[in-house]
């Protein structure tokens, strides 16, 4: 199977393009890896189309939603179209690029529009820092609480762009499914406020992990973990509290 | 002052198990991986190569290990049911993890001496730039009311191996990113500044789960290009060396400021964290021998990086290169 990609130096000089507000040629760019049959990326194309669509309604909506929340509500769908792909295609960061600049850069650049305005752009496409690149981020948010087709968890939160970055893609909960939707579940719920409460609640979850194999829990378990988490919680800003 | 309880498994019987794992073999065709080892295969390899544990090694080798579980078991008042044997294949960058083999001991005719995985390959193994994390447990296969001294969380291990299969092309390590004017002002650095490393906001160096890219070594563009083609000289590996030792400062300074912070850290035991940039820096010091004398050789490294961080580094350094090396600089 071929695949597309972009070389970091490329992807480099076409962001810089990009976000000068020209129209640089993406084509001449892409390189096909790999052999056979080129990949079908029709779904892809088809959910970015409608994503586009959507992206402008959010926009218009007279709730006046942040561009964080508009990555949560559409990373299921980005996720649908790119789960059944070939994991080589998944595990090549030349692919991220790919989809970061030649399909994603019209969200990419008001998503992270600070950061590109100050040249630090390229860990946001460079498919080599997980948590950051904002196809990849939103593919493992997606892939960490997809239930059957349903990923309404990804959504269910506002302005938690912490929580899922540093609680469930940099971590391991993220490789869980049943335990990160149970945190998420209980974070929509419960709604522990960064500090005093979250970081140090996570941060137990993830000391838990060096001595259990919590990919082992399935849903009830999680649940009933973390519920006995967060009834023996500390909110005073330590991380204080019997794991065992 | 902190009053937290961590786990240091005081559990009697553990052993057992965890010696059955330390004479675990993972093979790859030809290659052979031992416990906490690393190897870099090449991409056939890793695509295509059949893969297997070997738990022992000749039926002699079987029936000790059935031995240990059943001293493991006794000692620890458990019955075959209540432990399962498991092995997962993870790719760490994709967040994917497939269960290889999940048996609990009682369904099993006998402790298998060799788990071959199946043809199917985990997805780990279908991926190569990121690598594949194999890990074996043999952990609680239900939950228990909880008992002092006695392990009752359901997954709670009692023996653990790893092993982490990596490509050329997927590398080891920290890659250096190219330090530019534009990124010299996002950080704060002084112009002429040509090297910088830092922990990725956000990632706590006690995290058992390290995040890919989580040390980042920033070096000044033209120097990685002289770099780049000056790699195998004396100076280009000294300055690989000096890079290595400035990510192992940015881990070693945020140690600090995190056990400043949290005091029960300074106490811990560090095998704790095994598996996080702390437990890692330590290691490269003390070594990776599960035996008491090990863990107690990472303990005092330990201590001594947050007591006495530079002895800890001079340490480190020495690891890096002897002294014949560093003299050799002058004889290019």
């Amino acid at each position: 199977m071929r695949y597309p990609t972009i070389s970091l130096s490329a992807t480099d000089d076409l962001v810089k393009a990009l976000s000068a507000g020209h129209s640089p040629a993406i084509g001449p760019a892409v390189s096909w890896v790999g052999a056979g049959d080129d990949i079908d990326l029709a779904a892809l194309d088809a959910t970015i189309e409608s994503m586009k669509a959507a992206w402008l309604r959010f926009l218009g909506s007279d709730d006046g939603g942040k561009p964080e929340e508009f990555e949560g509500i559409v990373a299921g769908d980005l996720h649908l179209a790119l789960r059944d792909l070939p994991v080589e295609t998944l595990d090549d960061p030349g692919f991220w690029r790919y989809v970061a600049v030649a399909k994603l850069w019209w969200f990419i650049e008001d998503r992270e529009e600070g950061p590109i305005a100050r040249g630090n752009h390229m860990k946001y496409v460079d498919g080599l820092h997980p948590a950051e690149c904002v196809p990849l981020r939103m593919f493992l948010r997606a892939q960490a609480i997809e239930s059957g087709d349903d990923y309404s968890l990804a959504s269910s939160m506002r302005q938690a762009t912490d929580f899922w970055r540093s609680h469930i893609i940099r971590v391991r909960t993220g490789s869980a499914p049943p335990l990160a939707r149970s945190f998420t579940r209980l974070q929509a719920d419960k709604q522990m406020p960064t500090s005093p409460e979250l970081r140090p609640f996570a941060r137990r979850v993830n000391r838990l992990w060096s001595n259990v194999v919590l990919d082992r829990l399935d849903e009830d378990e999680a649940d009933e973990l973390m519920n006995e988490l967060y009834e023996t919680r500390d909110r005073s800003g330590s991380d204080d509290g019997d794991e065992e | 002052m902190s009053t937290e309880t961590r786990t240091i498994r005081p559990y009697t019987g553990v052993d057992h198990f965890q010696a059955v794992l330390d004479r675990s073999i993972l093979a790859i065709g030809e290659r052979q991986v031992e416990g906490g080892g690393r190897v870099a295969l090449t991409v056939d390899e890793y695509l295509n190569y059949p893969v297997w544990l070997r738990l022992a090694g000749d039926e002699h080798d079987r029936h000790e290990n059935e031995g240990r579980i059943a001293d493991g078991l006794g000692d620890l008042g458990l019955a075959t049911s209540d432990v399962e044997l498991v092995v997962l294949a993870s790719a760490p960058r994709l967040k994917m993890v497939d269960v290889v083999f999940a048996r609990r001991l009682d369904e099993l005719e006998e402790v298998p001496a060799s788990l071959p995985f199946p043809r199917e390959r985990p997805r780990a193994l279908q991926g190569p730039v990121g690598g594949c994390d194999v890990r074996v447990y043999f952990c609680l296969a239900r939950q228990f009311q909880p008992r002092p001294l006695h392990p009752w969380r359901k997954g709670t291990w009692l023996g653990k191996q790893e092993y982490q299969l990596r490509t050329d092309v997927g590398g080891v390590g920290f890659t250096p990113v190219r330090l530019t004017d534009e990124i010299r002002g996002d950080l704060d650095l002084d112009p002429q500044v040509t090297k910088y490393a830092r922990i990725d906001e956000g990632v706590s160096v006690f995290d058992v789960d390290i995040p890919p890219n989580a040390v980042e070594v920033y070096i000044d563009e033209g120097l990685l290009d002289r770099l780049a083609v000056a790699a195998h000289t004396a100076i280009g590996k000294q300055l690989q060396r000096q890079l290595f030792l400035d990510a192992a400062w940015a881990i070693a300074l945020q140690t600090l400021a995190e056990v400043a912070a949290d005091d029960s850290l300074a106490h811990a035991a560090v095998d704790e964290f095994r598996g996080s940039l702390a437990h890692g820096l330590v290691e490269m010091v003390a070594g990776r021998s599960l035996d008491a004398e090990g863990v107690r050789a990472r303990d005092d490294r330990y201590r001594q990086l947050v007591k006495d961080p530079a002895r800890f580094l001079a340490n480190l350094e020495s690891r890096l290169a002897s002294r014949r090396d560093v003299m050799d600089l002058f004889e290019d």
